[in-house]
């Protein structure tokens, strides 16, 4: 044994040691345990050899040691190989228990069969000194090695379909733990590549076989400690499928390099520097030219999932930008497109300090708890999108999330839109409804204040007219004063009947009536008698009011119909005449005051007035909050 | 008469107490909240309760509802009541039940009708503010029966409505008794209504043959 090999070997134990360690420290015993047997078997098959070559048969015990250092490379299959039984949770399963049993006989019959062997004995490497211990029919050696080779054959078969019904009946997880394992599996085939071109073109093909066979045994007990500890550490898929498109090119790279300086070679002569460049050449063009087509077959194959995912969002997208989709729906879209039932978008609006996290329906909520992406279009902040890491691949919802951004931007501007305008339009509201409250207080102040102390001045003065002597030509003056007190009083009454309709006080239905009471055409009125809010009802008194004075001023009707009802939530305001019609709404009207009003309290008013087919006013007042 | 003051503007209330004692009546209380005027009105059974209809506790109709529950307790109590504006469909209905009036606030004033007004609900009948029956009776409708009426008619009607005897509307008409009969019989069989010797029945059929056909 050569420093080299014990070198190699070393390095090879290492990284499998130390990971076995870490993850018997994380009571992962058996997966722990397998991983640590992987990095020792390099070192332990090793040693042996050398005691045996040259002086006398061994026998007993030292026999058994030599027959070990002979035989003992198929135990290289059987960490791997009960790893793939016992991996990820180190539990076997039902029904599986003949994996580890047949391992056990193979072992046992593979070394039983290499003792009586005749042929391995004799002098050189890998021999052993002497002759077998116990003289066997050579057809039964003969039966016994094959049959050990089939029993191998069929638990590496056992092992794959172990870990195949593991991934077909695992959850997403397990499935993701699986494939991690594959991907260390896969690159036995990618060194047996590498190995190849390096024994073609290279002169230093020994050590592109011990970097290979770093590669693998670093390989395995990596991504096993991955898959178990952290197995949402990179995009599992996405690994896969590219190791899988890197390994077919290469190899058809390799037969490609092969068969254009076999043909130069044979052409020009062998080893030529010509055969070489243009190998090389048709080689780089043509890597250039498959790499994309060979990752999408691939991708197609191996990573359907994201595959998918992308298209079903490029697809959305598209169909935002037809109209035929809202921007909002991006929530159900990313739903479906990466299977994740509990995935939500929550859009941030920085323009409301109280509650800036709203849903996709606008209203508030709060950030959400658990794992979450912030998603931020030039260093703005739009949202984040909760995930369930059991159901979404973080890194394919990253991708995902970047195809996505015109919907998830529009659908964050629409609302900040609507929260804006319902601000807006609450603030008319309240504005609206300070007016009211502020005519309300002006004429309660005339009527309580001002008109109050008229009226008292007024008694004061008939209180000294009656004190004073009738015949007192002072007598004539009061009475004058106290008239002129009386136009005041009536005067002031108007003025605060103009500031406010007192008739509302006494509710809609009398207040409507209070205003056909002088009206010189019949007016048929119905009024509900179901409670209003007050504002409301101030509103459909005013367009009652401003549409009746219209239709008397203007249309000269033979009727009128004043017909105020709840329909679905609203107050709905109809006053209509049978005029000639032809009325419009003209900006300074008093009815496009009205529609202001209206409007401010979220509702519509239309005016339908076709010439001779008369003149409908309708406001709609939504009566809700 | 013994009265009862409800009003809770002071200056309005010392007034109207110095003005009705200078006409020789007696205020046995003057109180400025619905809850006093009930007690006040319990505890003296005054001939006569006159009360602002907006008073505290809530400064809508406290006055009007406390005359109301008033009626309840003690019934054929006469109420008057004062308003700063006119409410057509609360005031017909009070006076429906006779020994009720309504008048605006600033009828004070006209001191002789106003007492004229007090006497006459005192007894039983009926007083209405001309500002109500004004209202009551503006529509320039083309009634039929309404139009039929001359312009001395209407003027006549109008006075009765508010709850005028005959001999009230000849004073204030200056003519004689014996010809408003005259004009009220006719205008009662061109409205179709039933003469009536009581007076707030009379106020009641014209007030509601007018509500009727508005």
């Amino acid at each position: 044994m050569t420093g080299w090999e014990i070198a190699v070997a070393s390095m090879c134990a290492l990284p499998g040691v130390s990971l076995g360690l870490l993850l018997l420290l994380h009571r992962q015993w058996m997966v722990g345990a397998l991983l640590v047997a992987l990095g020792l078997l390099p070192l332990a098959l090793l040693s042996p050899d050398s005691p045996a070559t040259g002086g006398s048969p061994p026998h007993g015990f030292a026999l058994l040691l030599a027959v070990v250092s002979v035989a003992g490379w198929v135990w290289l299959y059987v960490p791997p190989a009960l790893l793939a039984a016992y991996f990820p949770d180190g539990r076997l399963g039902r029904g599986w228990w003949f994996l580890p049993v047949g391992w056990a006989v193979f072992i046992v019959l593979f070394h039983v069969a290499v003792a009586l062997d005749p042929g391995s004995y004799g002098t050189g490497p890998n021999k052993i000194v002497g002759a077998p211990p116990v003289e066997v029919p050579g057809w039964l050696d003969a039966v016994l090695g094959v049959t050990s080779l089939a029993l191998l054959l069929a638990l590496l078969v056992g092992s794959v379909a172990r870990m195949t019904v593991r991934y077909r009946r695992g959850s997403v997880v397990v499935r993701r733990q699986v494939k991690w394992f594959t991907l260390s599996v896969l690159l036995l085939p990618v060194v047996l590549v590498v190995t190849w071109v390096a024994y073609l073109v290279t002169d230093v093909a020994d050590v592109v076989v011990v970097v290979g066979l770093l590669v693998v045994f670093v390989s395995i007990p990596v991504s096993v400690a991955i898959a178990v500890l952290r197995h949402d550490l990179y995009d599992i898929d996405a690994l896969v499928s590219r190791t899988v498109a890197y390994t077919v090119l290469s190899g058809g790279l390799v037969a490609a390099f092969a068969v254009v300086t076999l043909g130069i070679g044979v052409a020009v002569g062998r080893g030529s520097d010509l055969a070489v460049a243009a190998a090389t050449l048709s080689c780089a063009v043509a890597f250039g030219l498959l790499r994309r087509r060979v990752q999408d077959v691939v991708d197609a194959r191996f990573d359907r999932g994201r595959r998918e995912a992308l298209a079903r969002i490029t697809g959305f997208v598209d169909a935002v930008r037809d109209g035929r989709s809202e921007p909002e729906d991006i929530e159900l879209a990313l739903r479906s497109a990466l299977h994740d039932p509990g995935l939500s978008v929550v859009y941030w609006l920085a323009t409301d300090q109280q509650t800036p996290w709203r849903t996709s329906n606008g209203e508030p909520t709060t950030r959400p708890e658990g794992l979450a992406l912030d998603v931020a279009v030039g260093g703005r902040l739009l949202g984040c999108v909760a995930y369930d890491v059991s159901s979404s691949r973080p890194r394919l919802l990253r991708e995902t999330l970047r195809a996505a951004h015109l919907p998830l931007e529009l659908a964050h501007s629409r609302i900040e839109l609507r929260h804006a305008l319902a601000d807006t339009r609450a603030s008319r509201a309240r504005l609206v409804e300070a007016g009211d409250a502020e005519r309300r207080r002006l004429e309660r102040d005339l009527h309580d204040g001002a008109q109050q102390r008229l009226v008292a001045i007024g008694m004061s003065l008939r209180l000294a007219q009656q004190r004073a002597d009738a015949a007192d030509p002072m007598q004539g003056v009061l009475s004058a004063a106290v008239r002129d007190l009386q136009e005041a009083v009536a005067e002031l009454r108007r003025l605060a009947g103009g500031v406010r309709p007192r008739g509302l006080d006494e509710g809609l239905p009398a207040a409507v009536r209070g205003l056909v009471r002088a009206s010189p055409v019949p007016v048929d009125v119905r009024v509900t008698t179901e409670p209003v809010p007050e504002a409301v009802a101030t509103t459909a008194y005013y367009v009652a009011a401003e549409a009746l004075t219209n239709a008397f001023k203007h249309a000269e009707p033979r009727s009128v119909v004043v017909d105020i009802a709840r329909v679905d939530g609203d107050l709905r305001v109809v006053v209509s005449d049978d005029g000639p019609g032809g009325a419009t709404v003209s900006a300074g009207s008093g009815l496009a005051g009205l529609r202001d009003r209206v409007l401010a309290t979220g509702g519509a008013l239309v005016v339908d007035s076709g010439p001779g087919k008369g003149t409908r006013v309708e406001a709609r007042l939504p009566c809700g909050s | 008469m013994r009265i009862v003051i409800g009003e809770d503007s002071a200056v309005v209330r010392e007034g109207l107490a110095m003005l009705l004692v200078q006409a020789g009546h007696e205020v046995v209380a003057r109180v400025g909240d619905a809850d006093s005027v009930v007690a006040a009105v319990l505890e003296h059974e005054p001939d006569l309760l006159v009360t602002d209809i907006r008073m505290p506790p809530t400064m809508t109709d406290d006055g009007a509802r406390a005359a109301r529950d008033l009626r309840a307790k003690l019934p054929g109590l006469p109420v008057v009541l004062l308003s700063q504006h006119v409410e057509t469909t609360q005031s017909t209905e009070l006076v429906a039940t006779g020994g009720f009036g309504y008048l605006l606030k600033d009828r004070v004033l006209d001191l002789d009708d106003f007492l004229d007004a007090l006497r006459r609900v005192a007894s039983g009948g009926s007083a209405l503010d001309p500002e109500v029956v004004g209202a009551l009776l503006a529509p320039a409708r083309p009634e039929p029966a309404f139009a039929t009426l001359t312009e001395r008619e209407r003027e006549v009607l109008g006075l009765v409505a508010e709850g005028r005897s005959n001999a009230a509307v000849a004073r204030r008409l200056f003519t004689t008794e014996r010809t408003v009969e005259t004009h009220v019989r006719h205008i009662f069989v061109k409205l179709g209504l039933h003469d009536s010797d009581d007076d707030h029945r009379r106020v009641l059929a014209v007030l509601t043959y007018l509500r009727n056909s508005s």
